[in-house]
């Protein structure tokens, strides 16, 4: 091979080590060789940081129209409200995250903030007017489990109904189905193909919701939001008063646990539609990680509408005849 | 609210695109990146009153960046980040120099995004809005781990190329 075609040949493959060290993918050997690369050639780096503002924008703009697309739909029970502007919403869940902390900072040695409290009533009156709503969860930074049969938090669905009505969606590592739920009596576990485990016990079950374990106030807004204040420095984020170059139109709930609160997640975001107060997404994050949970917890709401009052029952999640056993310990009339 | 955290935010912002890319560069992933950027964002925070205003902000954003996904990386006890401190220090010079003409630029994504070839556009779908790693694209799609490497690899060279097209056009209208 020719010198220049030499050249043009080694700039192809660190080319494609470049893509594939964006995409996780690339071996030790090409993660090695990109470095060097970068290290060495001001041009290499400038090459790799536009490829990687390309490669990030493609993340934001695609997973922002995901995220925002299940935000509250016209023409369903909710209140009537804009939706966020996809195409402006790329940089939402960054900058939410980003701002919120950075202005939660700098406003906490200035005391309560009675507008997020404020706030916080609206998006509680939101959620109630919902009737219920579902998320998809992700987990990350769990443990590497021993036990297989005891399937992630990462990937669930997490529906929640009135009254204390929910159902957990899990898949353990060998595919089967975990349900959990309660129709607001009765408590409910199913796995696989096993028996219906049942109880009177309202938190019999409740173990593997996301912050169940970690005194989060809430996992359905109407059970605890109006118990935020009392465990979080609350303030809300607006986006910023002058031109930025931002599109950024979001306004989310930020919180940092109170120094007197025992566990929990340090740091809790609520995003939301600013006009109709419903949520599009709750991160928490800095969880305690006894027994091994996650490290963080995000739940994005998807655009399924309330569940009915029959789907939180677990006659709706088995085929008539499967076998119930009762986990009450004192007989239950 | 007051001037300096007005000014603060009006930074950040402008620096987020950039910030964005180079932490998920170093940590390799996005629920990581957002992470990073929370714990990056507090210490902007915490240490803004030190921030001396005539020098420029993103260099020492970005090195408070690199402080926390290291930190990151070693709390989660991962795998070592997939460039060398080297090349992260060479890689945060070389954002300071391309951030605000890409960032102009990536305004174009979106129409550019509408006119990649439907395989591009699948491909791209499944990567950033799935989220699927390029071996789990490939087991969807039918196609070798390699192949859909060089489809994302074109892709994102087609998309790159549009959004400077429409860039040039803007600056010579």
């Amino acid at each position: 091979m020719s010198e220049p075609t030499s050249r043009n040949h080694d700039h192809g493959r660190i080319e494609e080590a470049m893509h594939r060290v964006l995409d996780g993918d690339a071996t030790l050997e090409e993660q090695q060789r990109v470095s060097a690369h970068i290290a060495a050639d001001p041009d290499a780096a400038r090459d790799f940081a536009r490829m990687a503002m390309l490669h990030d924008a493609l993340g934001h703009e695609l997973g922002a129209a995901a995220a925002h697309a299940a935000a509250p739909m016209e023409g369903t029970a909710r209140p009537a409200a804009p939706r966020l502007r996809v195409a402006v919403a790329r940089w939402a869940t960054a900058a939410v995250l980003g701002l919120s902390l950075l202005i939660a900072g700098l406003v906490l040695t200035h005391g309560p903030d009675s507008y997020a409290l404020d706030e916080v009533a609206r998006v509680v009156a939101a959620e109630r007017a919902a009737r219920g709503a579902s998320y998809r969860i992700e987990a990350r930074g769990e443990a590497p489990r021993t036990d297989r049969a005891k399937p992630s938090l990462d990937g669930a669905t997490l529906h929640v109904g009135e009254a204390g009505r929910f159902v957990l969606e899990r898949t353990d590592d060998r595919g089967a189905a975990v349900l959990s739920g309660s129709d607001g009596t009765l408590s409910w576990s199913i796995h696989g193909r096993g028996p219906v485990r049942i109880s009177h016990d309202p938190q019999r079950f409740r173990g593997a919701l996301p912050g169940q374990q970690h005194d989060l106030p809430f996992v359905d807004p109407l059970e605890g939001f109006s118990q935020l204040a009392a465990v979080y420095d609350l303030h809300v984020i607006e986006p910023p008063a002058e031109p930025t170059g931002s599109n950024w139109v979001g306004r989310t709930l930020v919180g940092t646990r109170k120094a007197t609160v025992g566990r929990g997640p340090k740091r809790i975001s609520i995003e939301y539609d600013p006009a109709s107060a419903s949520i599009v997404r709750m991160h928490f994050s800095q969880l305690p990680q006894q027994g091994g949970g996650p490290e963080s917890v995000t739940l994005t709401r998807l655009p399924d509408g309330p569940r009915p009052a029959e789907y939180f029952l677990h006659q709706s999640h088995h085929e008539p005849g499967r076998r119930v056993v009762s986990e009450d310990k004192v007989p239950q009339p | 609210m007051d001037a300096s955290t007005r000014h603060a935010m009006a930074q950040w912002t402008l620096a987020l695109p950039a910030v964005s890319a180079y932490v998920h560069a170093l940590v390799g992933n996005a629920a990581d990146r957002d992470d990073v950027l929370q714990d990056t964002a507090l210490a902007v925070m915490e240490s803004y009153a030190r921030f001396d205003p005539t020098r420029p902000f993103l260099p020492w954003t970005l090195a408070i960046a690199r402080a926390r996904a290291a930190d990151h990386v070693r709390r989660r006890r991962r795998s070592p980040m997939a460039l060398s401190p080297a090349a992260a220090e060479a890689l945060a010079c070389a954002f300071e120099q391309v951030a605000d003409q890409d960032r102009a630029a990536l305004q174009h994504l979106r129409e550019c995004l509408d006119r990649l070839d439907a395989r591009s556009r699948q491909a791209c779908e499944l990567r950033y809005r799935a989220g699927l790693a390029p071996p789990q694209i490939a087991q969807q799609l039918g196609l070798q781990p390699n192949t859909v490497s060089k489809v994302l690899q074109r892709a994102r060279e087609q998309l790159r190329t549009c959004i400077e097209q429409h860039a040039a056009r803007e600056a010579h209208a």
